[in-house]
């Protein structure tokens, strides 16, 4: 790393100040919880900014299941392969990767404890656990209900048993996709789902209709999605929204009923995507304030709870970012740069940070949000002044390139975090 | 000869003073882009070096760079969420970010 390395350090180290950190003998030590977008970006950062730092990567899988692109998965676009990675490249930049359940954080000391009794110790701690799926706010839903109605909104054997129900299902069903409150991972991310589950019912099981329960009255993109629905599947996709009672309030796997308030629907397939919270960990260790998700710094992204612990990506309250992997990884850079500001002695400082969603309704057919923010420390705040997503009545050309661009996003931020 | 040489010397003069301010500029530069820069590294790769559908940033001049930024933002040149994205950022940011993935070498 030439120019990144060096200027971003010189930046960062104009303040001379003390650099407690450096003066110790022993390495600064960085433990970071979660390999996901968030995660994996923070220590792949630390690596490029500060190579003597010590990193520490915890994760209990053995793989990643990229929740951005498994929708793909589902609708027949690829296949498992394209969204599931290995850690042996961070391992190789370096970081030490411990597969291992992280049970408890103590927000004082910054230790981690492992499910074998382990104790990590750090100078720096950062959470970038994702969601925890709050089974309970559903009557009726639970972790095994999930083996027959999927929420598979953490990727992997959910998103494989989804697809399965999917390509199972005799004709002429209803596939129910239950969205929850808002804030949620992904706010695009049901109708994206609905558009490609519909893209495959399409050529597979014509007869078949796709009914959203929504408990939301607006959402991301909609007019978008609405052209895309009206172009591309006309008559499959049925909404309720919030207003209208199509908040899910109960299920019943055996007989496969999802109900609302108003109503009593039988599903062919229920995908039921659950309220969230912070990762269990964080939220356990307290440092959600009760509120389901963390309040963080928005420049250094540090816990208002626990100094020296940072909490990025779904699991923290970021301002007006969404709950999105490109948010993870944005954050993840951010954080990394303050944490080797710190080591080095040095105040951090705000970044402009960028976010960008793309959906696809179909192959070859994208769309997008786009936002600029700039990071103060009372949390993080969009500036940009143009109009952030594709224009309603784009033409063919402009959505077959967002759909291209999709992909290229895609392949490059997997390879530069896992690959 | 001597009023050339005198306006030789007026002239070295003005490129001394420039060439010693020049030191903290491209310092100011680099800073600012450096600190811009990761922002871009989402799609384009670390030090904007991934070539795909999104093109690399990597291995372009200042000039280049900076006419399709600035491009983008004056609406001049047509793209999707570029236009967006410079909505958010300064001239001088731009400019920051232009000189920034100038100096990577590809």
């Amino acid at each position: 790393m030439r120019i990144a390395r060096r200027s971003l350090l010189q930046g960062l180290a104009t303040l001379p100040l003390a650099a407690p950190l450096l003066a110790q003998a022993a390495p600064a030590r960085v433990t970071v919880l979660g390999g996901g977008f968030g995660g994996a970006a923070v220590a792949r950062t630390l690596r490029r900014l500060a190579p003597e730092v010590a990193v520490t990567l915890i994760d209990r899988a053995p793989q990643i299941h990229s929740c951005p692109f498994s929708n793909g998965v589902l609708g027949g676009l690829w296949g498992e392969d394209r969204i599931t990675f290995g850690y042996d490249g961070l391992a190789g930049a370096g970081i030490a990767v411990v597969q291992a359940e992280a049970t408890a954080l103590d927000p004082a000391t910054r230790a981690v404890t492992l499910a074998d009794g382990t104790v990590i110790d750090a100078d720096f701690t950062v959470l970038s656990p994702g969601i925890a799926l709050n089974y309970s706010a559903i009557e009726g839903y639970s972790e095994d209900a999930a083996q027959v109605m999927p929420h598979a909104w953490t990727a992997g054997a959910q998103t494989s048993l989804l697809r399965g129900q999917l390509q199972a299902m005799p004709d002429g069903g209803t596939v129910v996709i239950a969205v929850p409150r808002p804030p949620f991972r992904c706010p695009p991310g049901p109708y994206e789902r609905a558009s490609l589950i519909a893209h495959y019912l399409q050529s597979a099981k014509p007869a078949s209709k796709i009914l959203i329960l929504d408990a939301q009255d607006g959402f991301s993109k909609q007019g978008l999605f609405e052209e895309a629905w009206a172009a591309l599947y006309p008559g499959m996709i049925e909404r309720i929204p919030g207003a209208e009672s199509g908040e899910v309030l109960s299920v019943d796997p055996a007989s496969m009923r999802v109900s609302t308030a108003f109503d009593d629907v039988t599903a062919a397939v229920a995908n039921i995507i659950p309220p969230q919270t912070a990762g269990a960990i964080a939220v356990a260790a307290g440092l959600d304030q009760g509120l389901g998700w963390c309040p963080v710094d928005g420049v250094t992204l540090e816990s208002a709870v626990a100094p020296g612990v940072h909490v990025i990506g779904d699991a923290a309250i970021s301002g007006d970012m969404p709950k999105s992997g490109f948010s993870a990884h944005q954050q993840g850079m951010a954080c990394a740069a303050a944490i080797a500001a710190r080591i080095a002695g040095a105040d951090p400082v705000a970044h402009k940070l960028l976010n960008t969603c793309y959906s696809l309704a179909a192959p070859g057919y994208g769309f997008s949000v786009a936002d600029v923010y700039e990071q103060r420390p009372e949390g993080i705040a969009s500036i940009g002044t143009a109009p952030n997503t594709t224009a309603l009545g784009a033409d063919a050309a402009t959505h077959s390139a967002e759909a291209a661009f999709a992909e290229s996003w895609f392949d490059t931020i997997t390879s530069e975090l896992w690959g | 000869m001597r009023s050339q040489t005198h306006q030789r010397g007026r002239l070295s003069l003005a490129a001394i003073a420039a060439l010693s301010l020049l030191p903290q500029i491209l310092a100011a530069d680099d800073t600012a882009g450096a600190a811009l820069a990761p922002a871009c590294f989402t799609c384009h790769g670390i030090d904007g070096r991934n070539a795909g559908a999104i093109p690399a940033l990597a291995g372009r001049t200042e000039t280049d760079l900076s006419e399709m930024l600035t491009g983008f933002a004056d609406g001049s040149r047509p793209g999707t969420i570029m236009p967006r994205l410079v909505s958010g950022y300064t001239p001088e940011e731009l400019a920051a970010l232009a000189a920034y993935f100038a100096k990577v070498t590809p």
